[in-house]
């Protein structure tokens, strides 16, 4: 490809909280919701209003985007079935989802908003991990969550699924 | 929309609430979301935990955990326990897609008192509630409770009076003992609810019994340590389309009966694709002296069984044990240009080209080289010797014409067996052997490209597993008259 003395295309994202922030187009386009967005509007340079994602999660969804940029683009056919089973996490995303809960659960919940799938992906397998090997109690602690079973409910609960226990 | 009221709750509530919350809580989650962390748990006991954690990630965490439901030998108890959660949620019986089922035929106690479809369920297995039912036909009954099921893993395990359940000490055909007389015919055995829409079944017995063949939605049968084919009387044919049967190396000679028996049950599989045979050495014949426990005729004969197969196999591969090369004596293999369809073969050099075939005698032989499918694809080549440089000259040089499909040739060097890598690469570089310039690319990635010919699922057990040596993990890349070379 010969080299272009052209700036790559930037694109400009208004969040929540109205910041603008530009960003290559190869980059954002790492969300497919952006993408079908400059595709089915055509890019006027007009900028693009991502409601439900405020400036600090979008820097760092976009800083992710940006590591990933030239990712090769998921293949459709895994399905849920097919997909393997394995919370093996690349070394740069573990420690880019070394963050506090709160921006763990917006980092997700924009991934999702913003259809893209890998980061999706990382973020539940980050969430997973601190799952794994914990007690229901530990489960509870780490996610600050509130046990809503009575003692009656919380032992059918344990006869249900006595066959999966092996510990 | 799934079956289960908890779980479309979660689902609906999380589609109403995305836009308008704010969510920093695991459990505000979206419910979708949620699935997908609960999918990367592959451990049971984690979703077990995650169920009693609160109501709504125990939705979760039981749409998760009831996809695959795995009853061990060591606690028939808990077969019981199952019946009676699918009783009282009878949503999750149709989450689970898969079953493995390995259990122990012992007598087990079960009180379904308050579990009136249960029982039901039991007298229709013609079982007599209040008295002692054995392990199997309680997984018989739960096999009958699982409309969804697509994958079925089961190995009856025979109770031995002292010591521990061992893993050769199983049943020689689980039907019979999973549900009552009346149900194991073809027809009968379809009207199982768990069986209608069976497609893939993994099971370890020494008879492959045919009603598990006519399942009116299988497609895969892999069968482990089958020294019997049960031949049907009825001119029913199965539809399957994939077959793997691993043998005991013991059995697997035209003295026992077992390979006569094979070409009329091969018969019975017009529209099969796939068939790989995977011969066994198990330990109790570890001691006996390798030409008494088969001879090497068996194998090139073996294609010969396979004709019945010819109109309609894509995939074959054919595994014998590690010791293989030792045997002398065996002719090349006949009659594979009768198999039209055939894209990838996966085959031991000695039983394509014959012991016989050196590198002295090679250019005396190579008039003898058999004739490959005309429509293959790939050929995977295992334990190879030196002298295969000969083969690869004569046929992808000579006879490339012939196989205009053909885009891969792999050999695959095991440790221990047939020549070592080093050898045969050097016997690839080496000038006098081939006649044609060789272009080269070292390559340490596995070809991912490459449509390897035996995947049905994995093995059923470790066993199983263990049939099959596992190829150095280097790759060496080479062009031939166009058409790539692997060594790996």
């Amino acid at each position: 490809m010969a080299a272009t003395a052209s700036e790559p295309k930037k694109v400009t994202l208004t969040t929540s909280d109205n910041a603008d922030i530009s960003v290559e187009r190869e980059v954002a386009e790492r969300s497919i919701l952006i993408k079908n967005l400059l595709e089915d509007i055509g890019d006027n340079g007009d900028a693009i209003p991502i409601p439900n994602v405020n400036e600090a999660v979008m820097k760092k969804v976009l800083e992710w985007c940006e590591q990933h940029r030239k990712d090769p683009p998921a293949s459709q056919d895994d399905d849920a079935d097919s997909r393997k089973k394995s919370t093996d996490i690349d070394e740069w995303d573990q420690k880019f989802m070394q963050v506090d809960q709160e921006m763990l659960f917006e980092i997700i919940l924009a991934a999702n908003y913003l259809d893209i799938k890998a980061l999706l992906d990382v973020g539940c397998k980050t969430v997973a991990n601190m799952i794994k090997g914990k007690s229901p109690d530990e489960i509870r602690k780490t996610f600050n969550i509130q046990n809503d079973f009575t003692p009656e409910e919380e032992d059918q609960i344990r006869r249900e699924n006595e066959w999966a226990e092996d510990r | 929309m799934s079956t289960d009221p908890d779980l479309d709750n979660i689902l609906m509530d999380s589609h109403a609430n995305r836009s308008s919350i704010r969510s920093r809580n695991l459990q505000q989650l979206p419910g979708e979301t949620l699935l997908s962390i609960a999918s990367q748990l592959d451990d049971r006991n984690d979703l077990a935990s995650l169920a009693k954690v609160s109501k709504k990630l125990c939705a979760i965490a039981q749409d998760e955990l009831y996809k695959l439901v795995y009853l061990s030998e060591d606690k028939p108890d808990t077969i019981c326990g199952l019946l009676k959660t699918l009783e009282k949620k009878p949503e999750l019986a149709e989450k689970v897609s898969h079953l493995i089922a390995y259990p122990l035929d012992c007598l087990v106690s079960c009180d379904f008192t308050g579990c009136p479809r249960t029982a039901i369920l039991v007298q229709r297995h013609g079982l007599t509630l209040g008295e002692q039912i054995r392990a199997p036909r309680l997984v018989g009954c739960l096999l009958d409770l699982l409309p969804k099921l697509k994958i079925l893993r089961i190995l009856v395990f025979t109770k031995k009076k002292e010591g521990n359940v061992r893993f050769e000490d199983y049943v020689d055909d689980a039907l019979p003992c999973l549900f009552r007389p009346e149900f194991l015919t073809s027809n009968n055995l379809a009207s199982i609810k768990g069986l209608a829409a069976l497609q893939e079944l993994y099971v370890q017995s020494g008879t492959l019994n045919w009603s598990w063949c006519t399942l009116p939605q299988i497609k895969s049968i892999t069968v482990g340590l089958c020294i019997n084919f049960d031949i049907p009387a009825t001119d029913l044919m199965s539809n399957a389309t994939s077959l793997d049967i691993t043998m005991e190396s013991c059995y697997f000679n035209h003295e026992h009966g077992c390979l006569d028996n094979l070409e009329p049950f091969l018969c019975r599989f017009p529209m099969l694709e796939q068939f790989i045979i995977r011969v066994h050495h198990s330990e109790h014949d570890r001691f006996e002296p390798l030409e008494d426990i088969f001879s090497g005729d068996d194998w090139t004969s073996v294609i010969t069984l396979l004709a019945p197969l010819a109109p309609s196999l894509q995939n074959l591969a054919l595994f014998p044990k590690q010791s293989f090369d030792d045997l002398g004596g065996l002719f090349p293999i006949r009659g594979l240009s009768d198999f039209h369809k055939l894209k990838s073969l996966s085959i031991p050099m000695d039983v394509l080209l014959g012991s016989d075939f050196s590198t002295q005698n090679a250019l005396d032989t190579a008039g003898h080289i058999q004739p490959l499918p005309p429509h293959l694809h790939g050929i995977w080549i295992q334990t190879p010797k030196t002298s295969i440089v000969v083969w690869l000259e004569h046929v992808l040089e000579m006879q490339a014409a012939r196989y205009p499909e053909l885009r891969i040739v792999e050999l695959l060097c095991y440790e221990n067996v047939g020549a070592d890598y080093e050898t045969i690469e050097e016997a690839l570089y080496k000038p006098s052997e081939l006649s044609t310039e060789i272009s080269t690319e070292l390559s340490t990635e596995t070809p991912t490209e490459i449509p390897v010919p035996v995947s049905v699922g994995e093995p059923s057990t470790e066993t199983l597993s263990n049939t099959t040596p596992h190829p150095t993990s280097i790759f060496r890349r080479l062009q031939l008259a166009g058409i790539e070379v692997l060594l790996a």
